[in-house]
C-alpha cells in the first residue's frame, strides 16, 4: 500500500510525523498555514502594533516546535490550535504594552450596553455590488479593494474579543464551535461576539447606504 | 441595479468576507528572514531524537518517571532546579563557618606587605615602626613585646625630623633588637636634655615623692624613680610632644606639638614597665641574649595542669608589655621557663623558651618590678 502524497496529508498526520522527527512535516505545515497566521496577526495587532507581528509570528511557530513532542490530536484541529497560541500571544503582547483587553463583548467602546442593530438586518448591503464568486474585473476590483482599506479600518475600531471572532470566523474559515475553542469561551459567548462584531463592521462600512462607486470608501 | 441580497446568515457575511479577500494586507506573507528563522529551527528540533513512545502514550500507560523528565526539562523548571542546586552547594560551602573569615579581610594599615620573620626568634627585636603581624605569620613566633618606650619613640619621629632619621635608620634594620633601639633613643634624648627645664623638675619632684613612699631596696627605688620620670614623660608628652625612647638621666621632652596619636589616652597608664630606664634596656638585652633561637610556639593545651594554674596567678615576675601602646601581651619567668602569653586572643597564644637554670634566675632577680 503506498503511502498518500504529502498534499492529502492531514495536519494532525503530519504534526505526528514532525513530532517522530520528520522536519519535511513541518515545512508542509508551514506552508499550509503560514499565510493565514500571518494575516490574523497583523489584523489582531493592528497598525499602532504592526512592528510587532514578525515576533508574534515567529513566537508562534516555535511554540509549535517545542511542543511537538507533547502534541496529541485531540478535540481541536492542528489549526485551531495554531491560531489559539497566536491568539494568546497577541493578548499578551498587548498586556504588556498596557493596552486594555476588553473581554465583555456586551458593551461598545463608549461604555454604553449596545444592542445589535437588528432593524436592519434585511437592509443591509442592498446597494451594495454582489459579492464576486470568481475575481471581479475592473471597477468592481477597485472597489472591492476600497473596501477592503475601509474594512481594514473599521476592524481597528473593533475591541480585540470581537476581532478575534471576526478574524477567526470570515478570513480564516473556523467554524463558530473552533472560534469558542480557539478564544477559550463559550459557544454562545463566541456568536454573540461574531455577531456583535459584523453589526459595528456593517455600520462602519456604510451597509445602510448606498455605495459610491467612484472613489467610495 | 443589483437585486438586493440578504446579508448572509447570522454568522456569515459575504461582502464584509470579500472585502476582506481584497483588502490591501490579503496577500501578505512572513519576511524571508521569520521564515528561515523558523524552519531552521524546526529542522534542528526534529534531528534531536524525540521521546517519542513515551510521550505520546496515555495518561495510563505512559511511565511516571518519562513524565516527570519531560516536566524537569522545560525551561522554567530547569533553571528553578539549577538555581535550587546552586544556592544549596554554596550553603553547604559556608556551613558553620565563622562569618569573620567570610567576609574580606580589610588591609592592614602601615603594612605593605608582611614582614619575614625568621624561625627561630634571636631576640626580641623593636616593633615600633611596625604594626602587628598578621596572625599567620605570627604563629610561628612570638609576638615582638615591645614598651612604651616605642610609643614614645614614635612621637618623637612625628615631632622631629632629624630624631625621625635617627628612628627610621633603626627601625630599618629587621635585626634591630629592643635593647639597641632604646639605647639609641636613650642618646637622642640626652640632647635635648635643655630643652625644658620645666620637666626636669617636675620629673625630680615626682621622683623625689615616689622614693620617699617606697620602702624598698634601692635597687627597686631606682627603677621606682625611673618608671615614674617615664610616666611623667608619658604625660608630657600627651601635653606636649615627648621623647621618644627611654628618658635616661634627664629626659626632656620635645617642642613639638604633639600628633593625634601621641595625645590619644594611653591605655594602662599606670604600667610602668615601659619605663625607659637603664635597667630596662640592660633587662631586654639579657633576655634577647639568652633566649636567642630558643623561643616555640606552647599553645595553652600543651600545659600542664600545674603549669596553667602556675601563669593563672598574678605572678611577682610577670612583666606586661605594650606595643604601639596597647597591650600585648605578659612576659613570666616560672622556673627555667620564659614565657609569653598575649593579651587579648582568645585563645591566647603562648611562647615559651627553656632557659639554663643560673639564667633564667638571674633574669628573675634582675626583671623590672611592676608597682603594686
Amino acid at each position: 500500500m503506498t503511502p498518500p502524497p504529502a498534499t492529502d496529508l492531514t495536519d494532525d498526520a503530519l504534526m505526528t510525523a514532525y513530532a517522530g522527527g520528520d522536519a519535511a512535516a513541518f515545512e508542509r505545515l508551514y506552508a499550509r498555514h503560514q499565510a493565514a497566521l500571518y494575516r490574523f496577526v497583523r489584523r489582531l495587532l493592528g497598525t499602532a502594533m504592526s512592528a510587532q507581528a514578525d515576533e508574534v509570528f515567529q513566537d508562534t511557530w516555535l511554540r509549535v516546535v517545542h511542543s511537538r513532542q507533547r502534541w496529541q490530536p485531540q478535540g481541536a484541529t492542528f489549526r485551531t490550535w495554531l491560531f489559539t497560541l497566536a491568539h494568546h500571544r497577541v493578548v499578551d503582547l498587548l498586556r504588556r504594552s498596557g493596552r486594555e483587553i476588553s473581554v465583555d463583548a456586551f458593551e461598545s467602546d463608549d461604555g454604553e450596553p449596545w444592542q445589535p442593530d437588528t432593524s436592519a438586518a434585511g437592509a443591509a448591503w442592498q446597494h451594495w455590488p454582489a459579492p464576486a464568486g470568481s475575481a471581479p474585473q475592473g471597477e468592481e476590483l477597485a472597489f472591492w479593494r476600497r473596501a477592503g482599506e475601509k474594512l481594514l479600518d473599521c476592524l481597528e475600531q473593533l475591541p480585540l474579543p470581537q476581532r478575534s471572532a471576526f478574524l477567526l470566523h470570515h478570513d480564516d474559515g473556523l467554524a463558530l464551535d473552533e472560534v469558542a475553542h480557539a478564544l477559550e469561551v463559550g459557544f454562545e459567548t463566541a456568536k454573540t461576539r461574531l455577531r456583535y462584531a459584523m453589526s459595528k463592521l456593517r455600520t462602519c462600512m456604510g451597509a445602510y447606504l448606498e455605495p459610491i462607486h467612484k472613489g467610495a470608501r | 441595479m443589483t437585486e438586493p441580497l440578504t446579508a448572509g446568515d447570522g454568522e456569515h457575511d459575504a461582502w464584509l468576507r470579500e472585502a476582506l479577500r481584497h483588502a490591501p494586507d490579503a496577500s501578505l506573507a512572513a519576511p524571508a528572514e521569520v521564515r528561515d528563522a523558523i524552519l531552521l529551527q524546526a529542522r534542528a528540533a526534529a534531528a534531536v531524537p524525540a521521546w517519542p513512545e513515551a510521550s505520546r502514550r496515555t495518561g495510563r500507560d505512559a511511565a511516571p518517571w518519562a513524565a516527570l523528565w519531560s516536566w524537569l526539562a522545560r525551561p522554567p523548571v530547569a533553571a528553578g532546579f539549577a538555581s535550587v542546586m546552586a544556592a544549596t552547594l554554596v550553603g553547604l560551602m559556608w556551613w558553620d563557618r565563622p562569618m569573620d573569615e567570610a567576609l574580606p579581610q580589610p588591609p592592614v594599615a602601615g603594612a605593605e606587605s608582611p614582614r619575614p620573620l625568621p624561625a627561630a626568634p634571636a631576640s626580641l627585636p623593636a616593633l615600633a615602626a611596625a604594626p602587628p603581624p598578621p596572625a599567620a605569620a605570627a604563629d610561628a613566633l612570638p609576638p615582638r613585646p615591645a614598651v612604651v618606650v616605642e610609643a614614645a619613640r614614635r612621637r618623637a619621629v612625628a615631632a622631629a625630623p632629624v630624631e625621625a632619621k635617627e628612628e627610621q635608620r633603626a627601625d630599618r634594620s629587621a635585626n634591630t633588637s629592643l635593647s639597641e633601639s632604646i639605647l639609641a633613643d636613650n642618646a637622642i634624648q640626652k640632647q635635648r636634655q635643655v630643652r625644658q627645664p620645666e620637666a626636669s623638675d617636675s620629673i625630680d619632684k615626682l621622683a623625689a615623692a615616689i622614693e620617699k613612699d617606697q620602702a624598698a631596696p634601692r635597687a627597686d627605688r631606682e627603677r621606682g624613680v625611673a618608671m615614674a620620670k617615664n610616666e611623667t614623660a608619658a604625660t608630657a608628652a600627651a601635653a606636649a610632644p615627648a621623647p621618644a625612647g627611654a628618658m635616661a638621666k634627664s629626659p626632656r621632652p620635645s617642642t613639638v606639638a604633639p600628633s593625634p596619636a601621641q595625645t590619644a589616652p594611653q591605655p594602662f597608664a599606670d604600667n610602668r614597665t615601659a619605663a625607659a630606664d637603664d635597667a630596662l634596656p640592660r633587662w631586654i638585652a639579657d633576655v634577647d641574649a639568652a633566649v636567642a633561637g630558643r623561643w616555640e610556639r606552647v599553645d595553652p593545651p600543651a600545659l600542664r595542669r600545674d603549669e596553667a594554674t602556675a601563669f593563672s596567678r598574678p605572678s611577682n615576675g610577670g612583666l606586661r608589655v605594650q606595643l604601639a601602646g596597647l597591650p600585648a601581651g605578659v612576659l613570666r619567668i616560672d622556673g627555667t621557663k620564659l614565657r609569653f602569653e598575649s593579651i587579648g586572643e582568645t585563645p591566647p597564644r603562648t611562647w615559651q623558651a627553656e632557659l639554663p637554670a643560673a639564667v633564667a634566675e638571674r633574669l628573675r632577680a634582675t626583671m623590672p618590678r611592676q608597682p603594686r
